[in-house]
């Protein structure tokens, strides 16, 4: 079986780093996978260079038996395979649940006349939000509620075969905007304890046990409700707190303003981006990883598994698919994130350290098993032989679809709810023998 | 009673199946009760026919009649309180017939489409008070494909229909649809092979595939002009029944049938014995070797011998062919059980 | 051509359109095209039920025929790109009967949806029909009226029309058909009663209930009209009808809002009888002219009693009126090969 693996492939990339890990895995699997990325989107040389798809990439892409598209919250990096995607179906891996950044330079694009075209379409599902749109089409893209209640991720679905995702959480919000099968893969850890002692550490205080608050410097993290409560909790003085991520100096400026008391005595220290061997070095100290998130949009995290894989002690919060990790491999934070409750479950693992070490063991000993890029293509194979499953289903829908239309009721009739259950009812069972839907020769013949 | 029946028909297109919704109207209507019949059109091209079936979902005949009887396939996804299955076969595109149609691929959408052709039927199938098929075959397969029982019940000929017994004279009678699966083309390379003079007589229409030319362009090659009387087109039933009244016997040999089909009957009716062939299917469940007829090996020299036997041995013929009601006794082939079976 | 007739079915339920349907269905034959007969359920218990009927019958496909020729809601929804409707009912619960007794179903949302989606279904299946015809006045009126559409006047054939003629006018009105509330024919008794020419009445069809039957032979009873009332109350034979109507003075047929002019109306007419109808009788109207075919008057005893009485003293009048009504309907040509022709042009 011949598979087009079409992906960001760039140096920085995150997809790039779960891609080579995944079609290394595949190959490993007697499976012949190609690599393809976006123009602009190269730079990596494992498992190998791949190749830039064309502009006009339908030929290339059909003559593979399998297509699989990542497809993320990024234009330069996904625009292109998006295009791709539907013009040659394949299978649609969504690395996000909202993909409002990655339509939006097409949506501001459009003419004033194609706007309101659209939002007159839009307007009776999402009233709100296409208001919103036409007054603010900036403020409306980057409002986080609308990441959540106008993802657009249907429009990336909409001719997919089928679509993997990475939680519970992203396929519950799919299963709405795609009939076909959702499937949920096991993110794979990226990032692994590198071989070393973690020789590059900055000047941390040595024997102090290390909460780390690693990510890119943006609000959804909510890093003042990690400063907040370590500054009120007991650990204050016995742990210390490594803030590192990427930011802008200004935001960088801003946390050390708001962590000066710490910093002066010595708690906390505010790194801005470090290096990714300096990283490492970090987590294989820390004993604590905060991965705080909200609100939470992502479809996983490559930091929540990455930081589990490194055998820290996790807290996340109780929301989105962080709660789909096994309960004692990690701790939860309500959310919103009260710095009270931080401040208490900072303490809990700090005091505690041998219970610490050994949520962060189980932490590593469960991702180690089942987030590996092996477990991910072992799982991908029977998605990639079954696909077109939705072929049929879209035959039904569309057919219904039309009737209605004919039979003068709008889409929204309580008779497309009674004919989607019928559907549910007659089409959704499970075949009596389902051996016999192999093929099998005929009864009694010879 | 009050029974409704429904059954799915191609409009326009003579079968089968529909004969014998026909004739089980006819014998119900015969037998004191009253028959409403919906044949309802189905088009069996895999990409309409998921929204069709849910279509015959919304069907609903609950509350009418005593009992509803569904026939063809997917007519049974009607719902009735009191509702049998008289099966005749699949959706075979779906199931044992799914390397041969292009319609439904061997990949992810052919798959799912055959599951879902699967489930529904199993659906429907599950609400039947009981599952009826028209021969073993079918009923295993039934089994075999959905796990599905079911109870035997052979389809009679029609009571108007009167094929009537005769003398035996020196032509075996073959009145069929003339394809290359009933293989009349097989009879002729038969009869080429005989020591006898008997003789042929075949009847059908080719439906314009030109089979018909194909069989009389042998014939001429072959030397059997005189020999062999062809009917280049459906007969009428009164043509055929003469025809078999003074037959020798009746040629039956499809490759591989699911059920006895008709032609076995008409040759019961007329006292005939039938040829057939090892392969044929369903007609041997009606047939056995020098009981009712004879079952050769399909090759024209065993069947050339079968014929010559035949001619050569009148008594026994005329023999076999009065064995026949002995074996339709036994398979409760007559319209008085099916009706008290479908109406039970 | 390959012809499929679309009727509306609930099962065991055998009326006029069904036997319609049927003899058009043979006529196709005769007239050697090929036919299917296909028969679409409704069920109209709840607005739900009605809109499911309508979803099941636009999903059945028929794409060998040339023509399809569909006779009632939701027949018509069948899509096909040839169709020819041969419109006898819509579902008209929602448009004429909507506000009345008969409206059948409750006054509320869900039926307030289903109203909306009918007119859109009726407007797009009936609009978009390659041509439509209906088989009354009545229902084209209709048609017009609720959904803006027009249809051209169909009437449904008489049945074997040569075998309707005239013997000479007798003393008697003759009314035939199935014995009902909608037929009227006590009307017919109580009008007769006050008659004051002489003329008789002959009265023959099943009766529907006992009771009607009762109080029809209570009334002769009392009113003493045994003389002059005959009342024959079975099924008659084509044969009987035929020689009633021949020999009949006049013939009377006045059923309460009826769709189609009835097929006694159009033999009476043929047997060269003048007809006497009323003015709520429906598409009678159309073959009835007041004067010139028969009578047409109001729907009490008293202008019943008036109009038999009339056709009794102007014995000449009401022969000049029947023959008028025999050639009428000879020129509207109600056959088959007239119907045939127009359906399928």
């Amino acid at each position: 079986m011949r598979i087009a693996w079409c992906t960001p492939f760039g140096k920085k990339s995150a997809i790039g780093e779960f891609s080579a890990l995944v079609v290394s895995a595949l190959r490993k699997l007697d499976l012949e996978v190609d690599i393809w990325y976006p123009r602009g989107a190269g730079g990596r040389t494992m498992p190998d260079h791949g190749r830039e798809l064309a502009h006009e990439s339908g030929p290339t892409l059909r003559e593979y038996d399998a297509v699989v598209y990542q497809i993320g919250d990024h234009v330069k990096n996904h625009g292109q395979l998006l295009a791709a995607s539907a013009e040659v179906p394949g299978i649609v891996v969504m690395h996000d649940v909202s993909l409002v950044h990655l339509f939006f330079p097409m949506l501001i694009g459009l003419t004033h006349d194609e706007r309101t075209e659209l939002l007159v379409r839009l307007a009776p599902e999402f009233p709100e939000a296409s208001a919103d749109f036409a007054q603010d089409p900036s403020a409306w893209a980057w409002s986080a509620n609308t990441a959540v209640s106008f993802p657009l991720s249907e429009l990336a679905m909409h001719s997919a075969l089928a679509v993997v995702t990475h939680s519970q959480f992203a396929a519950n919000l799919f299963r709405d905007r795609y009939l076909g099968d959702i499937s949920v893969l096991p993110l794979p850890v990226l990032h692994e304890p590198a071989g070393g002692n973690g020789t590059r550490l900055p000047p941390i205080d040595p024997d102090r046990p290390l909460i780390l608050q690693a990510g890119t410097l943006n609000a959804n993290k909510r890093i003042e409700e990690v400063i907040a409560g370590f500054e009120r909790s007991g650990s204050r003085s016995v742990a210390q707190l490594v803030i590192c991520g990427h930011g802008s100096q200004e935001e960088i400026d801003r946390l050390r303003e708001r962590a000066r008391h710490l910093i002066a005595d010595g708690d906390a220290i505010v790194l801005g981006s470090v290096s990714d061997e300096v990283l490492d070095a970090l987590r294989q100290r820390a004993l604590v990883s905060m991965v705080l998130r909200h609100p939470s949009t992502e479809a996983s995290s490559a930091v929540l598994v990455d930081s589990m894989a490194y055998g820290n002690a996790v807290v996340a919060v109780d929301a989105g698919h962080y709660g789909e990790m096994p309960e004692d491999t990690i701790r939860l934070v309500a959310v919103p994130p009260d710095p009270d409750e931080i401040a208490a479950v900072i303490d809990s693992l700090v005091m505690d350290e041998a219970a610490a070490r050994a949520l962060g063991a189980r932490a590593a000993a469960f991702v180690t098993r089942e987030h590996t890029p092996d477990a991910y293509a072992r799982a991908f194979v029977p998605i990639v032989r079954g696909v077109g499953g939705v072929v049929p289903r879209r035959w039904l829908v569309e057919e219904i679809a039309e009737a209605m239309v004919r039979t003068g009721f709008a889409a929204d009739h309580p008779l497309g709810s009674v004919a989607t259950e019928m559907a549910v009812e007659l089409f959704g069972g499970t075949p009596r023998r389902p051996e016999a839907l192999l093929h099998v020769p005929r009864t009694g013949s010879h | 009673m009050k029974v409704i029946i429904v059954t799915s028909a191609a409009p326009f297109v003579l079968g089968g199946a529909n004969l014998l919704v026909d004739w089980l109207e006819e014998a119900l209507i015969a037998r004191g009760h009253e028959v409403d019949t919906f044949r309802i059109p189905v088009d069996t091209r895999a990409d309409l026919l998921p929204a069709q079936l849910l279509g015959l979902r919304m069907w609903d005949f609950t509350g009418h009649g005593d009992r509803m009887i569904a026939v063809r396939t997917p007519s049974y996804l009607i719902k009735h309180h009191s509702k049998v299955v008289w099966f005749i076969h699949h959706h075979r595109p779906a199931y044992d017939l799914w390397d041969k149609y292009p319609d439904v691929p061997d990949d992810g959408s052919g798959a799912e489409f055959r599951r879902m052709m699967f489930v529904s039927d199993e659906l429907a199938l599950g609400e039947a008070e009981t599952i009826f098929t028209n021969s073993e075959r079918v009923s295993g397969r039934l089994r075999d494909y959905n796990g599905l029982d079911s109870e035997v019940l052979y389809p009679p000929l029609g009571e108007n229909q009167n094929p009537r017994p005769g003398p035996f004279s020196d032509t075996l009678v073959y009145v069929s649809r003339i394809t290359p699966h009933k293989r009349q083309m097989l009879a002729v390379e038969a009869l080429a092979r005989t020591k006898t003079p008997v003789r042929l007589a075949i009847a059908g229409a080719d439906g314009g595939s030109g089979e018909s030319n194909r069989i009389r362009s042998a014939i001429s090659r072959l030397g059997l002009g005189g020999r062999v009387d062809y009917y280049d087109e459906v007969i009428s039933d009164s043509k055929k029944n003469d025809l078999l009244a003074s037959a020798l016997g009746v040629v039956y040999i499809p490759e591989d049938e699911d059920s006895y089909g008709f032609v076995g009957l008409e040759a019961a009716a007329a006292s005939k014995p039938v040829v057939t062939t090892t392969d044929s299917g369903g007609v041997l469940e009606l047939v056995a070797d020098g009981v009712n007829g004879l079952v050769t090996d399909p090759n024209p020299q065993a069947l050339a011998d079968a014929f010559d036997a035949l001619w050569a041995d009148r008594a026994r013929a005329a023999a076999m062919g009065a064995a026949h009601s002995a074996r339709l006794a036994e398979l409760n082939i007559s319209w008085d059980h099916v009706v008290e079976r479908l109406l039970a | 051509m390959r012809v499929a007739v679309v009727n509306t079915a609930v099962p065991f339920l055998r009326g006029g359109a069904e036997i319609l349907a049927d003899a058009l269905a043979r006529a196709l034959v005769a007239a050697g095209h090929e036919v299917a007969e296909v028969k679409i359920p409704l069920r109209w218990s709840s607005a739900s039920a009605v809109a499911e009927s309508m979803l099941a019958a636009t999903l059945i496909p028929i794409p060998d025929a040339d023509v399809i020729i569909p006779l009632k809601f939701p027949a018509y929804l069948v899509d096909h790109q040839h169709k020819t409707l041969w419109l006898l009912h819509q579902f008209r619960q929602v448009y004429d009967f909507w506000g009345t007794p008969h409206q059948g179903l409750p006054d509320d949302d869900e039926t307030a949806r289903l109203r909306t989606a009918i007119r859109a279904a009726d407007l797009n299946a009936i609009g978009g029909a390659h041509a439509v015809f209906t088989n009354s006045a009545v229902t084209a009126g209709r048609l017009k009226q609720f959904n803006g559409l027009t249809a051209e006047v169909l009437l449904p054939p008489v049945i074997a029309p040569e075998q309707y003629s005239d013997a000479g006018q007798g003393d008697y009105v003759f009314a035939a058909g199935r014995i009902n509330a909608t037929k009227r024919q006590e009307l017919l008794l109580e009008g007769l009663a006050l008659t004051t020419s002489g003329v008789r009445l002959v009265i023959a069809g099943k009766p529907e209930s006992d009771d009607e039957l009762r109080r029809m032979v209570q009334f002769i009873e009392t009113h003493r009209l045994e003389d002059r009332v005959q009342l024959i109350p079975r099924f008659i034979t084509d044969a009987e009808k035929r020689d009633l109507m021949a020999g009949a003075l006049g013939v009377a047929y006045l059923p309460f809002d009826e769709d189609s002019y009835g097929y006694v109306t159009a033999e009476g007419m043929l047997s060269s009888k003048p007809v006497i109808t009323t003015t709520d009788s429906g598409g009678v109207l159309e073959l009835v002219e007041h004067g010139a075919t028969g009578l047409v008057a109001n729907p009490d005893p008293e202008g019943l009693a008036g109009a038999m009485d009339a056709l009794h003293r102007d014995r000449s009048a009401a022969r000049e009126m029947g023959q008028r009504g025999r050639q009428r309907v000879v020129d509207l040509d109600l056959s088959w090969d007239n119907v045939l022709r127009r359906l399928l042009a």
